[in-house]
């Protein structure tokens, strides 16, 4: 992926999974990448300022996904490919801010928004 | 036939031609308790000889002027003593000036009290030293003094039991390098340039400590453009680098478990290159801009504890844990544009951790990338 941001975190974990990551971005034109593999996965992220990105992409079963922004025009995107997994959405702020969620044989989806489209 | 002490063999050689050239002063003793004293000054290529075997010998030598050399052996003869406390004191003035000493128990008879000791001060341009100590039951004891430029000081110390070695050089365009290998108990080595005022250092430290454990090995360098290395192969060892000044280099290898290392940098362009294996710790600080930081544990690590704390800007820090388990990697970058660190971790129940400052309204970028491959592991990351 390439990108334009100002700060960039990039996070891969590979394997049979229980693996665990935190994240916390301050500022704007920020972009988070994440990969997990494997299964009982937990992503933890937030985002505070404007035009951040957020991309996580699970495989596996049991993996958790929560990405919380706090701004304007932000953008969360969430990929999870296994069984009972879970993401959830936060954005408060106004503007475009964007979800997009692709959940494959997932069960469990919350979305919760506040501010303006 | 068994010598005496104090009943024999006092041999005093005291030789002054002042203002010649190319006189040669040649001593032997054999025996206990010899004392030999010898002086050349205000002349040039002049050189002094000395040979004294058995045990508790002493000798004394100075020289001023050009291409003067002094040669010392302090060695055991036969079968019946060692060089159990030989002491060699050599000073010298001047320039293109030369060094050797050599004290050996080859026997490696005697007292684990036995003390051989060499001591060195060097004044001048191009002069060198050349040390071996080797095979004593007890401690070898060394410190060399070099004041100049283009200076060089090499030292062997191999077979003692908690041997010491120090040189300390003031100018630039140096080399300083210690090789100790441990009999028994652990070897201390510390080599420190100082270029303070200078523009550059180019001045260069090697500490090598093969096997033995709980080697201890320093090196401080004041200046800019000097190098710093450090290789220890036994366990438990611990190795110091502090440099302050700009393009600066440090390098430790420690390839033995449970060793410590540290490195302190202060100053611009300088760089870091760590290689561990099990239970080591490094902490590594840099202070100023420019900077890099390479470690990589490549074989089987265990319970690592790695620390980097950078302050600046365009900094850079990459660390590689292959093979890791219950390892802990954190970098903290201080500085706010152009900072990037990775962090790569194969194994499990590993865990890394990234702090960053930002400034996002700058226009510039901050990296933090994390790699981790196997299970239970654990990232945390904070830009902000």
């Amino acid at each position: 992926m390439t990108s334009n941001a100002a700060n960039v975190i990039s996070i891969t974990q590979t394997g049979s999974g229980n693996n665990k990551a935190h994240v916390t971005q301050k500022g704007s034109m920020g972009d988070v990448i994440v990969q997990q593999t494997g299964h009982n996965n937990t992503l933890v992220q937030s985002q505070s300022g404007a035009t951040n990105r957020s991309l996580v992409a699970q495989s596996g079963n049991n993996n958790i996904s929560l990405q919380g922004q706090n701004g304007q025009h932000n953008t969360a995107i969430a990929l999870q490919d296994g069984q009972n997994n879970q993401v959830i959405h936060h954005q408060e702020g106004d503007g475009n801010n964007r979800t997009v969620i692709e959940v494959g044989n997932g069960k469990k989806v919350v979305i919760t928004e506040t501010g303006k489209p | 036939m068994k010598i005496k002490p104090l009943v024999l063999a006092i041999s005093t050689v005291l030789c002054t031609p002042v203002g010649m050239a190319d006189n040669t002063v040649t001593a032997d003793a054999a025996g206990n308790y010899n004392t030999i004293t010898a002086s050349q000054e205000g002349g040039d290529g002049n050189s002094i000889s000395i040979t004294q075997s058995n045990d508790n010998n002493q000798s004394s030598t100075k020289q001023s002027g050009n291409t003067n050399a002094v040669s010392v052996s302090q060695s055991a003869e036969g079968y019946s003593y060692g060089n159990g406390s030989g002491v060699a004191n050599i000073s010298q003035v001047g320039d293109s000036n030369s060094v050797g000493v050599h004290q050996d128990n080859h026997n490696s008879y005697g007292s684990d009290h036995y003390i051989s000791v060499a001591i060195i001060d060097q004044q001048g341009i191009s002069n060198s030293t050349g040390v071996f100590q080797g095979y004593q039951l007890g401690t070898n004891w060394l410190t060399i003094a070099q004041t100049g430029y283009s200076n060089g000081a090499g030292i062997n110390q191999f077979y003692g039991n908690g041997d010491s070695a120090d040189i300390s050089q003031w100018g630039n365009l140096n080399s300083a390098s210690i090789n100790q290998t441990a009999l028994n108990s652990a070897n201390s080595a510390s080599i420190s340039q100082d270029n303070t005022g200078g523009l550059w250092g180019y001045n260069t430290a090697l500490i090598t400590q093969d096997i033995g454990s709980g080697n201890t090995a320093s090196i401080t360098q004041y200046g800019s453009s000097n190098k710093a290395s450090i290789s220890q192969e036994g366990s438990n060892s611990r190795a110091t680098i502090n440099q302050q000044g700009n393009y600066n280099s440090a390098s430790i290898s420690q390839t033995a478990s449970n060793a410590q290392a540290g490195i302190l940098q202060v100053g611009d362009s300088n760089s870091v290159t760590i290689q561990q294996t099990d239970n080591t710790s490094p902490q590594i600080t840099q202070s100023g801009s420019g900077n890099t930081i390479t470690i990589n544990d490549n074989i089987w690590n265990n319970q690592n504890i790695q620390i980097i704390n950078q302050t600046g800007d365009n900094n850079t820090a990459n660390v590689d844990q292959s093979a890791a388990t219950n390892s802990y990697v954190n970098v903290n970058q201080g500085g706010s544009e152009n900072n990037s660190a990775t962090v790569s971790q194969s194994g499990d129940t590993n865990s890394a951790t990234i702090n960053q400052n930002t400034n996002s309204d700058s226009g510039h970028t901050d990296i933090a990338n994390i790699i981790q491959s196997g299970y239970s592991n654990t990232i945390t990351i904070t830009q902000q």
